[in-house]
This record gives structure tokens, sequence and C-alpha cells, in this order.
């Protein structure tokens, strides 16, 4: 998170010296950057003599790494520390000395709607940012359960209730949208709740994670099953690969085209599907099974050129970096 | 060099300046260039060539930003020397070293 050292903290009768080297210690042992309002602050400057030089020397450097990382990532300030007795939570969050550091030494809490399945998920097409995440798991942030939508929703209405949770909050949760656009009335209520309590989110363009699952790897494990799963398999992965784009990110994965039948949305489903023919129709009707996102968890299959060839890219791209602002 | 690339392209309109680089301080120049308006953000196209794990090579276009931020950048690129560094502070601490 991008926090901002507002000059007035530096002054005399402001908080004592070892709250400052808390704050000054995230960069180091965080990943929050620091930055002084105004740059060249004269405050900061006395600050920094009055210390000793190994100290003062690690506090420039938390400048220094702060300043770096800022030179390449955009990040909008986070929070703004001030000298002032109360907290505003609004954004950016204007915190006093006493309540910030606490507040920043808490990890971005990344609700999602299934933790095991989601982690591996997000691990692998944001298969660029992989490394940074694996560093920031633990410290940074991390994830955490959040059931289906509406125990989702509930999260974040109780979450929110508490400014300081809900701003250290980060959802993730599928579209379920049956074609562009139609999300349904449950998602569209959590999109609008984690808006207007300014709570960040992600929602995914397609309908849901396994939607992200490349055509190619589909259809290299069908070849792995036994008879007669196979040739089902491979007939419904070679007729996914067939597909539109906006059909296959809107597929129902797991349950087919059959899986639809009862959706309140059945009908706007039905017509983004209805030029297959019946071949195509047929060995789509039952999807590719409950687990099939569990091939996310298999590295060598769903590997980082197949992910880039699929185009996800520029949506990966945004989620990340949406996400890192926040850790 | 920086800045006389970006003077160069600022000029020349019709050409094409073709940059391979490592270089961290090449690509403030050019931030630095487009953020006091010395090269509009559209004469400039950064690429990182990504290799993928099927030894193919890829170019991705990442933009410059109105705060001329090359959007997508590859977190942990760059940051090795400043991590190192990081990681030695955060050691001499733990061992009390000075």
């Amino acid at each position: 998170m991008r926090v901002v050292l507002e000059e007035g903290i530096f002054g005399p009768g402001e908080p004592s010296r070892l709250d400052l080297l808390s704050l000054f210690r995230l960069p180091l042992s965080r990943s929050h950057t620091l930055e002084v309002d105004p740059p060249d602050s004269l405050g900061l400057q006395t600050w920094l003599e009055g210390l000793d030089v190994r100290t003062a020397d690690e506090c420039r450097f938390a400048l220094e790494l702060s300043y770096d990382e800022l030179a390449r990532r955009p990040k909008p300030e986070g929070v703004r520390v001030l000298p002032a007795p109360s907290a505003s939570w609004e954004r950016p969050v204007r915190l006093p000395l006493s309540l910030a550091i606490g507040f920043l030494e808490t990890p971005l809490q990344v609700l999602v709607e299934n933790n095991r399945r989601d982690r591996s998920f997000l691990r692998t097409v944001g298969f660029a940012f992989r490394a940074t995440l694996d560093r920031l798991e633990g410290t940074g942030f991390q994830f955490v359960h959040g059931g289906g939508l509406s125990e989702m929703l509930e999260q974040v209405l109780v979450r929110s209730r508490q400014p300081e949770w809900g701003r250290r909050s980060f959802v993730i949760f599928d579209s379920d949208a049956v074609c562009p656009g139609r999300s349904g009335a449950a998602n569209e209520r959590l999109a609008r709740i984690c808006a207007e309590r300014g709570v960040p989110f992600h929602r995914l363009t397609r309908r849901a994670s396994e939607n992200y699952l490349p055509p190619a790897c589909l259809e290299q494990h069908a070849t792995r099953m036994g008879r007669p799963r196979r040739e089902r398999s491979l007939r419904t992965a070679r007729a996914f690969g067939q597909l539109l784009q906006d059909q296959r990110h809107h597929y129902n994965m797991k349950r087919g085209l059959d899986g639809d039948q009862n959706h309140p949305d059945r009908e706007a489903g039905e017509q983004l599907f209805a030029i297959l023919d019946g071949g195509k129709r047929d060995a789509l009707r039952h999807g590719f099974g409950e687990s099939i996102g569990d091939l996310f968890e298999e590295a060598a299959l769903v590997q980082d050129y197949l992910l880039a060839a699929d185009g996800q890219g520029p949506e990966m791209m945004q989620l990340f970096e949406a996400l890192l602002a926040e850790i | 060099m920086g800045d006389y690339l970006c003077e160069v392209a600022a000029e020349q309109k019709d050409l094409a300046l073709v940059v391979e680089t490592h270089s961290q301080s090449l690509l403030l120049s050019l931030q630095l260039a487009v953020m006091e308006g010395r090269l509009p953000p559209e004469a400039v196209a950064v690429y990182w060539i990504r290799r993928l794990s099927d030894g193919r090579s890829r170019a991705e276009l990442l933009p410059l930003d109105k705060a001329a931020h090359p959007v997508g950048w590859p977190p942990e690129v760059f940051g090795e020397r400043l991590e190192q560094s990081r990681r030695l502070v955060l050691s001499r601490r733990r061992l009390g070293a000075v």
C-alpha cells in the first residue's frame, strides 16, 4: 500500500521516535511504499539528523526502496499519516501514527470463493506475478475462504462495518454470467456492495475461474483418462476449443449446456449457443465435471505459453496491478 | 544517453528508434521525458520480452499511463538490487550486526 507521511508528524511534541521508526521499517519488512509530503521536508531532515547514522541510513533506504518501486508501479495513495487525533476511513485513509502502524501491519485479506482452488487459479494465471505473490503471501496478504456468493456478501457486509478491515480486504469472485454482461442479481449485488463500501474487488470477466483453462489443457487432460471416459472427454474438449470466444468464456465448464436448463438466465445463455450444430451441442451437453478447476494445481499441464495464447493477459494484468497496489 | 534519444525522437518524428536495453536508468529517462513534456507518451512503446516455457519469447506491450508508469511491469524486474539490499539490512538487524 502506498503510504504518505505528512511533514507535521516529524514536528516537536509529535509521536515517539520508536513509533516513527516502526513506520520506516514497513517498506523493509512488508511491501508498503513510504514517501514524505513534501518530499524535501525540512522536518524529515531534522528528524533524521537526530538519529544515529545507521538508523538514519536505514530510514533513507526505506524511502529509496519506495521511490524505486513507485517509479514503475502505479499505486494510488492508500494511507496518509498525519498529526491528527482521529482517523478518517474514506479513501485515501487518513490516520494518526498510533493507528497507522497496526493498520499497515495487518496483511491484506484476499477474500475468494474457494481458498484452495482459487489460490491455485491465481498463482497459475498470474504466472508473471507468481514470484511476487509467493514472496508476499503470509506477511503481505492472506487468502480467506469466502464460500458461495451469499456468504461472501455477508463477509463483505460484516467487514465493511469495521472500516479498518474493510480497507484491508480485496474481493475476487466469478462473474457467473451465462453470456457477456449477465451476472445475475446476487452477483450484481455483491459488486455493488463492494463498490459502495469502498472494498476493492475484481469480478472475473469470464463466467468462472475454470473458463480460464486453455482448450489445449482440457484436451491434454482428456487424453490421460481411461476409456470410455477418454473418448467422451476428448469430444467435449475439442468441441469446446472450436467455440467462439464469448461462448468459451461463458460455457458452464462443470455441468455443460444441460447444467443451465434451470438457470434463471437460461434464455440468454441459450441464445449465445444457438448457432451450435447438433454434433457440437451434443458433445458439450455435460461439461468437464465438478473438479475440473483442480487442473490449476497441475503446473506441468497449465503452462504459461498456453495461458498467454488464450488472451487472458490484459485482464490478469489489471487484476494483479490492483491487488499489488493494495498489499 | 536517455535524454539524447528522447531529444532525437521528439525532433525527428518520422524516425523510429528501437533500443534493446536492460538499463533502468534509460527507462527512467524516458519516463521523466514524458512527465516533463519533452516527449509525448504516445511516442514511446515499452515492450517486455518474456521467455515462455515452450522456449519461445513473447513481446508484451507495456503502455505508459498518464503518470508514465509502464503498466504491467513485471514486479521482480529491476528490483533485484534493492531486494538484495533489503534482505541484507533485515539480516543485519536480525543478527544485531552493525
